[in-house]
């Protein structure tokens, strides 16, 4: 947990006709991170041969993607993928599963095609209706119809039953045919269409035998209401169009264990394809590489040993031995901290992954975060508030996450949960902070654990060891000197397991450098402690200051020689213990003339080095110091708030003075906890994080049945 | 008067956030893969586009589909202009403008089909774009129109009445709306020029920039059109052709127009600027080098905008490269569907791209 979690390198030899097997079982475990073998060594024997199945690999991927996109189109969710039976995943013919697709597309696709033509009726009776409507009830206002530029209404006589016909006829055309009234045998119509299809509609009214007549009186004509009737048609094309989608779904959801198998079997495939990728092989047996954490190495033994009926050959060998060994390989990290601390290593993650063997900050973080935050954010009731957002929002989120899986779209909402989580948490320490400060939604229903923050700011604290603004300023002051302090001890046990002797001295957070910042804060404090008067005397500055700092001149003359003696290549401490190179925050490949030999030069490196050291350290501390004013402004912003609802209602509470609390609260909780929460991952990540973290490692992403990629 | 940082930095934290999503083109290539038109529409449903997917799978309508897509760009750009004020914002405003010009030059060419080609627009009436843009255009009447001078009338409280008066003769003499189509533009690019030279220096110079490359784009693409149906004089060319350009002025276009090899003349004057883009000159016929110019002037555009974007921040460089590259994932959109519903190789769907 406080180091990145141990890994061992595997080399695994199979039987060729076992390989799958072999990589079922790895899948079904989880625990290898695949590596290839001539990554690690590159000079390996030739007649280990890369697999190529690159192709084969993008074809299945591809395969495996239609079929998504079908279970998505029938709103089904994706199955998880099971441990198929090897020979069931070697039968599968993904050309037969692409021919069944296919199949299927072309069945979907008639669908479509009716919903189309469903569609263009609807245009047709959509254009119509626009002229219509700009009519408004064209029942009163039938007869100014020859006044309109663009519509066609002519009213006449046909013969009972021939309506249908005509109307088949006139399919092509925006046109609607409306019975007005029964007469006999015949029935009166109206018929409206555009003026632009005038012959066309004429002619098809008289092939069936239409009498054209004067537009009777709306009276007359009795209750005529075309837009309904229009809007009636539209309507039920828009069901039929409805139905024929619920067709398509159905036509999905008969298939939805075709298409789930498939699926399945494709993605154990594609795994596969991805382990073979990455192994290696000989004209009998296949070579699997990789990491596993060192506490999986036993389970992976026996899962191998199952899959293969013993006949197979592992080695191990640490990441140290594998540097021996003058592999050339980079380890992977693998952050194992509890499933409670999840949302701060996202936080870590977020800024980058720690290199392999050095200190994974999460726990560090969770710490100093919430610390922080509380210092800022210190009220128990705005605490509860953030809790319950938290829960609530979490929550919510899981049941979004289940819904979209369920719905066949995973749009993977797993960083927000672990930032609701995050919310939680920091709920809790305002919660604590708010009990130390005797603060609940701004007013002191207890008396303070720790001291009145509320009657520091407000000037009328009069007992305890805080007494003013001051002391609070102080006491990030000390916050900033523990944090920076833990900073450059982290980063001195990094730099010895990295075995960086050189940086572990010369380094700004190195030896030299730690032992400046911790005179320069003794010294601070004793100033403070005269009053400002005096700065302490006698050699203990001189030495504790004057000494590191001229040590520090030799640092370019010792690199430059140290360059010297190494003509090309890494220099010797910029090795990783892990076999690779430093990543690019360390020292590049070192070439002797690149390093400058002026003594001037060298003068100058220095003067620049002490004074990053000094402006950077003072800096750093002082940045502290915004947790005192986030923190106080919290406060103020409740005073405020307060006095706001006193002055609107002077003589005790009224509707107006607690609503002016109660948004007032809710802006507090908003605005303050956003900032604290940007301001305390800001302290973490340059006034911490600068002084230690090596950033440069990669993840530990093993291979799985859930592997995403 | 606001300072550059206040007037644009919430515009470019919140398109920069939004161009980080735009979809890349191996998506594209992989809606191009797409064994059915089907399963490309059902690719969208996890993007920005799900809507698109949503009236597809509605209504099976594919064009209806690319409607919905070209609102989504409109409400792309009218969304931009929300958060802009002064004379940025009547810049951005000019930018929504060319909706509505392309709408009104689809409306003008589905009425010179029915009534001057006498053929029917029953089945493309439904995809003209209705309202959300400047000026309230009744487009039913317009293609319902008899004549031009009735088209007039309908546009009587817009800006492109007196356009269409001015060209009525053209395109009853030519039967040809085309010399409209340029007027049009033309009009569109004068009004867009001059809202960028009312921008302030920088900006003025980073939008003139940006708009000249497009002007030369839509030059290049009228010589070719104009090489292929016309027998233009060059004097009337020089007329017809937008000025403002970036890398081509009109006496370039015109000699260029007049030359066996116009494309060679025009790809040289940007070798010396852009020679990694015009390294392989396009050869081959006439209109196909010209073609291909276009396709390399498409390119420069691209690179000017990403150089914008990686330049100073707070300049209306960032809304123009937004504006740009949201245009240019949708028209992508839209290739590849057509590409799909026509059944075509998804490798000559990626060179349309």
């Amino acid at each position: 947990m406080i180091f990145t979690a141990p890994m061992s390198h595997l080399t695994a030899v199979v039987r060729r006709n076992d390989a799958d097997a072999v990589a079922t079982t790895l899948l079904r475990l989880g625990v290898l991170h695949l590596v290839r073998l001539r990554d690690v060594e590159p000079d390996t024997d030739p007649r280990l041969k890369q697999e190529s199945v690159d192709e084969a690999r993008a074809r299945v991927a591809e395969t495996r993607r239609r079929v998504e996109t079908m279970l998505q189109l029938g709103n089904l969710s994706t199955p998880a993928p099971v441990p198929a039976n090897a020979a069931d995943v070697q039968a599968l013919d993904v050309d037969g599963v692409n021919r069944n697709l296919d199949g299927l597309a072309r069945e979907l696709e008639s669908v479509r095609a009716s919903q189309r033509q469903l569609q263009q009726e609807i245009h047709r009776l959509e254009d119509v209706r626009r002229q219509l409507a700009t009519f408004g009830d064209l029942g009163s206002q039938i007869r100014r119809s020859e006044e309109h530029s663009v519509l066609n209404v002519q009213a006449g006589r046909l013969r009972s039953g021939v309506r249908a016909g005509l109307e088949g006829d006139l399919a092509r055309y925006p046109c609607v045919v409306v019975p007005v009234q029964e007469l006999g045998t015949d029935e009166l119509v109206l018929v409206i269409s555009m003026k632009r299809n005038a012959a066309e509609v004429q002619q098809a009214l008289q092939r069936r035998g239409f009498q054209e007549q004067e537009i009777p009186a709306t009276s007359e004509a009795g209750d005529v209401d075309v837009l309904a009737d229009v809007d009636r048609k539209i309507t039920h094309l828009r069901s039929r169009q409805e139905q024929e989608s619920r067709k398509l779904e159905q036509t999905l959801v008969s298939r939805r264990d075709e298409l789930a198998d498939s699926w399945q079997k494709l993605r154990v495939r594609e795994l596969l394809l991805t382990v073979r990728a990455q192994s290696t092989v000989t004209e009998h047996t296949t070579v699997i590489t990789g990491w596993v954490p060192k506490d999986q190495r036993r389970r992976l033994e026996r899962a191998v040993r199952d899959a293969t009926n013993g006949t197979y050959y592992l080695e191990w060998h640490t990441a140290e031995e594998m540097r021996h060994a003058g592999a050339s390989t980079h380890v992977p990290s693998n952050l194992h901290n509890p499933r409670f601390l999840r949302p701060f290593q996202m936080l870590v993650t977020n800024y980058g992954v720690p290199e392999y063997g050095t200190i994974d900050p999460t726990p560090l973080v969770a710490l100093a975060y919430l610390v922080m935050f509380g210092l800022m954010f210190g009220d128990a009731g705005h605490g509860l508030v953030l809790v319950v957002l938290g829960l609530v929002g979490g929550r919510l989120l899981r049941k979004g996450a289940t819904r979209q899986r369920s719905e066949g779209r995973d749009r993977g909402n797993q960083t927000f949960q672990e930032l609701a989580r995050l919310v939680v948490w920091c709920g809790g320490a305002s919660i604590f902070t708010g009990v130390l400060f005797g603060s609940y939604f701004g007013m002191g229903w207890f008396p303070p654990l720790w001291f009145d923050y509320h009657g520091i700011v407000a000037g009328h604290a009069q007992a305890g060891v805080f007494r003013s603004i001051f002391d609070i300023l102080t006491l990030t002051i000390y916050l900033g000197v523990a944090v920076i302090g833990a900073g450059l001890v982290l980063n001195w046990i990094n730099l010895v397991r990295r075995r960086r002797w050189f940086r572990l001295l010369f380094d700004k957070s190195g030896l030299l450098g730690g032992i400046m910042y911790a005179a320069g804060v003794w010294m601070a404090g004793s100033f403070a402690a005269s009053g400002f008067r005096a700065l302490p005397t006698g050699p203990f500055p001189l030495l504790l200051i004057g000494v590191p700092a001229i040590t520090l001149f030799f640092r370019s003359p010792l690199e430059w020689l140290l360059s010297r003696r190494r003509p090309t290549g890494v220099a010797p401490d910029h090795r990783l213990p892990n076999g690779g190179d430093a990543g690019a925050d360390e020292a590049p490949p070192v070439q002797p003339e690149a390093r400058h030999a002026s003594p001037l030069w060298w003068l100058m490196e220095w003067v620049i080095e002490l004074l990053e050291i000094f402006s950077g350290y003072l800096a750093n501390t002082l940045s502290f110091m915004r947790v005192a004013g986030l923190g106080i402004a919290h406060v103020t912003l409740m005073i405020a708030f307060f006095q706001i609802a006193e002055m609107a209602a002077p003589d005790g509470h009224t509707v107006v003075s607690v609503l002016i609390l109660v948004l007032g609260n809710a802006l507090v909780v908003a605005l303050e906890g956003l900032s604290a929460g940007i301001q305390s991952l800001r302290l973490n990540y340059y006034e911490f994080f600068s002084k230690y973290f090596v950033a440069s490692g990669y993840a530990y992403t093993p291979i799985s049945l859930e592997s995403r990629s | 008067m606001t300072s550059r940082a206040s007037a644009y930095g919430f515009i470019n934290a919140k398109l920069r956030a939004r161009i980080s999503k735009i979809l890349p083109r191996e998506f594209f290539m992989r809606m191009a893969r797409a064994r059915s038109l089907i399963e490309a529409v059902g690719m969208l449903r996890e993007t920005a586009y799900a809507t698109v997917e949503q009236v597809y799978s509605r209504t099976g309508d594919l064009l209806l589909a690319e409607l919905e897509l070209h609102r989504q760009e409109l409400a792309v750009v009218s969304d931009v202009d929300r958060y802009l004020t002064g004379e940025i914002r009547r810049f951005t405003a000019v930018l929504v403008q060319q909706y509505e010009v392309e709408n009104l030059k689809n409306a003008i060419r589905l009425w010179f089909e029915r009534a001057v080609r006498s053929r029917s627009v029953e089945e493309k009436i439904a995809y003209i774009m209705r309202g959300g843009t400047a000026h309230a255009i009744d487009f039913d009447a317009l293609i319902n129109a008899p004549d031009l001078s009735a088209i007039a009338q309908v546009l009587e409280r817009t800006p492109y009445a007196a356009i269409v008066q001015d060209h009525e003769e053209d395109v009853t003499a030519q039967s040809s709306v085309f010399p409209l189509e340029m007027a049009l533009d033309r009009w569109y690019y004068r009004e867009l020029l001059q809202a960028a030279s009312r921008l302030d220096g920088r900006d003025a110079e980073i939008a003139t920039r940006l708009i000249g490359i497009q002007i030369d784009v839509v030059n290049v693409n009228w010589v070719v059109r104009l090489s292929e149906f016309y027998d233009m004089p060059g004097d009337v060319l020089r007329r017809s052709l937008l000025p403002g350009g970036q890398w081509f002025d009109l006496n370039q276009l015109e000699s260029s127009f007049q030359s066996d090899h116009p494309a060679d003349t025009l790809a040289s004057t940007l070798s010396g600027r852009y020679p990694a883009m015009t390294g392989h000159t396009p050869e081959g016929d006439r209109l196909r080098s010209l073609a291909l110019l276009e396709g390399v002037l498409q390119e420069v555009l691209h690179h000017e905008v990403h150089k914008v974007l990686g330049g100073y921040p707070f300049t209306i460089g960032i809304v123009i490269a937004y504006v740009f590259l949201k245009q240019n994932e949708i028209r992508s959109i839209t290739t590849v569907l057509n590409g799909r519903f026509y059944e075509l190789d998804p490798a000559g769907i990626g060179n349309m791209l």
